[in-house]
């Protein structure tokens, strides 16, 4: 394992395109490993790469719109990294992976790379191995690491944590005033991309949206920009890259990137810590039913706050090295 | 700190299975019941679109580093678009991918694309469940 992992990493060091992706599919498949490649990699730090996140609802155009900002960064020359996230189905554990087909043609471009990923059991719309992911297509030496999100709706916010800048995509006719001064990715949107902006209704949203804007964004030092798009003819993608590098050097100017960069490395040593912790609540009970049972250290007396105490303290002796023993 | 928090964690390795759709025929609903019931077995399940270039579907799993590539076609071009895939996964240091050719493939050339290097090739009426199966044991066979 650590031969080929070692033969692995200075392949892609070398640029191999099969060693980043076999180096990401072990990030996905154990945590131990995604560790240990994050080790020898001794992330590089000093490579920089703009993270773009892309959120909204599903079938609302995100990775058709994606295949054409590739197209505008690659007519830029920079080179472009894609991760793509689709739900994985929490009852079979299988997932169709369906973004790709918007932006396959890229795939004979040797400095585009994309990668589909299923949420394997996270939520909030990434997978537990998209942060290492980033960090792989970064050390890799893209330019540009686009994320697009499941498209699971209002609870998708983790991108704003990965993120860099956050594009938030909507499409006319979808809600009205009331969605958009609830809670979710808009209250993480950097740049708004109204798409599929030739439908009848795009001006009545693109008013809408703006005054939303206004309401929420107005004392903000940047507010959000609304940028009308055609996801299937390009139209309006120069101007929403623009945006989105626009974002780019606000973030530089003001300090806001180191701070943004800081809260999202803060943010992944905490959902670490939680994943680890959680782990280990499971892998305690394990499966088997008898030691499910010892978990209710009250014998039945039906308290589940109390019951949740005395496991929670079991567990704390667990990891000081107090005890030894399993449940 | 005790072992605790650094046992072993359960490894998970999922399949992964590319279904693409080469040249010039759009009659994709074989490829979707295909990828529906490759994830029902709990696969992850890349599609690629209609009308790929063999380079396009290499390309992709190369990026996707997928287990088995899935092909369709009912164009009749699968002499000339299968061989090319073959030779590009070879070509690119990937020949350990399997390949699957479905579709309507006559009996002898189905036998020429075995002696190619294809895995398995199969026509309509296959059952989803036998489909399941070979693609299981073209991706052990890798590993």
């Amino acid at each position: 394992m650590t031969q080929e992992l070692e033969e692995l990493v200075s392949l892609f060091r070398k640029g191999d395109t099969r060693a980043l992706a076999k180096l990401i599919t072990m990030c996905e498949e154990s945590e131990d490993k995604a560790r240990r490649i994050i080790d020898m990699l001794d992330v590089d730090t000093q490579r920089r790469a703009h993270i773009v996140g892309f959120a909204g609802a599903p079938g609302i155009g995100k990775s058709t719109l994606i295949n054409r900002v590739i197209e505008e960064y690659r007519r830029r020359d920079l080179g472009v990294g894609v991760l793509a996230v689709d739900p994985t189905s929490p009852y079979t554990g299988g997932a169709v992976l369906g973004d790709r087909s918007r932006m396959n043609r890229h795939s004979v471009d040797p400095k585009v790379y994309i990668r589909s990923m299923g949420t394997r059991g996270q939520l909030g719309g990434l997978s537990r191995a998209t942060r290492d992911a980033i960090r792989l297509l970064r050390a890799y030496g893209k330019d540009v690491i686009i994320v697009e999100t499941t498209g699971t709706g209002q609870n998708e916010v983790d991108v704003a944590r990965v993120s860099h800048t956050v594009v938030v995509v909507m499409m006319p006719n979808l809600g009205d005033t009331v969605q958009f001064i609830e809670a979710g990715p808009v209250e993480v949107a950097d740049v708004f991309a109204l798409n599929k902006a030739d439908l009848v209704g795009a001006d009545a949203t693109m008013a809408e949206l703006r005054s939303m804007v206004q309401l929420r964004f107005a004392s903000n030092s940047w507010v959000p920009p609304i940028v009308k798009t055609i996801g299937t003819t390009g139209e309006g993608v120069k101007e929403l890259v623009e945006w989105i590098e626009k974002h780019y050097k606000y973030l530089v100017e003001t300090g806001e990137l180191r701070q943004r960069e800081r809260r999202a490395y803060l943010y992944e040593v905490v959902d670490l810590t939680k994943h680890r912790l959680s782990t280990l609540v499971d892998s305690e009970i394990g499966s088997d039913s008898h030691a499910l049972e010892k978990i209710d250290f009250l014998d039945g007396s039906a308290n589940p706050y109390k019951a949740s105490d005395n496991f929670v303290k079991h567990l704390i002796e667990r990891i000081s090295g107090h005890t030894q023993q399993k449940l | 700190m005790s072992q605790a928090l650094d046992k072993p964690k359960q490894e998970t390795r999922k399949i992964r299975v590319l279904v693409a759709k080469p040249g010039l025929d759009g009659h994709d609903r074989g490829v979707k019941v295909l990828a529906r019931a490759l994830s029902d077995a709990g696969m992850e399940v890349v599609y690629t679109g209609l009308h790929q270039t063999p380079s396009q579907i290499v390309g992709a799993a190369i990026q996707e580093d997928v287990d088995v590539i899935a092909i369709s076609i009912l164009s009749g071009a699968h002499m000339a678009i299968v061989p090319e895939v073959l030779r590009l996964l070879r070509e690119n240091n990937a020949g350990d991918i399997a390949v699957l050719v479905g579709g309507i493939i006559p009996d002898e050339e189905a036998e020429e694309l075995k002696k190619m290097g294809v895995y398995e090739v199969k026509g309509p009426g296959t059952p989803l469940s036998e489909l399941v199966e070979i693609v299981k044991r073209a991706a052990s066979a890798r590993h």
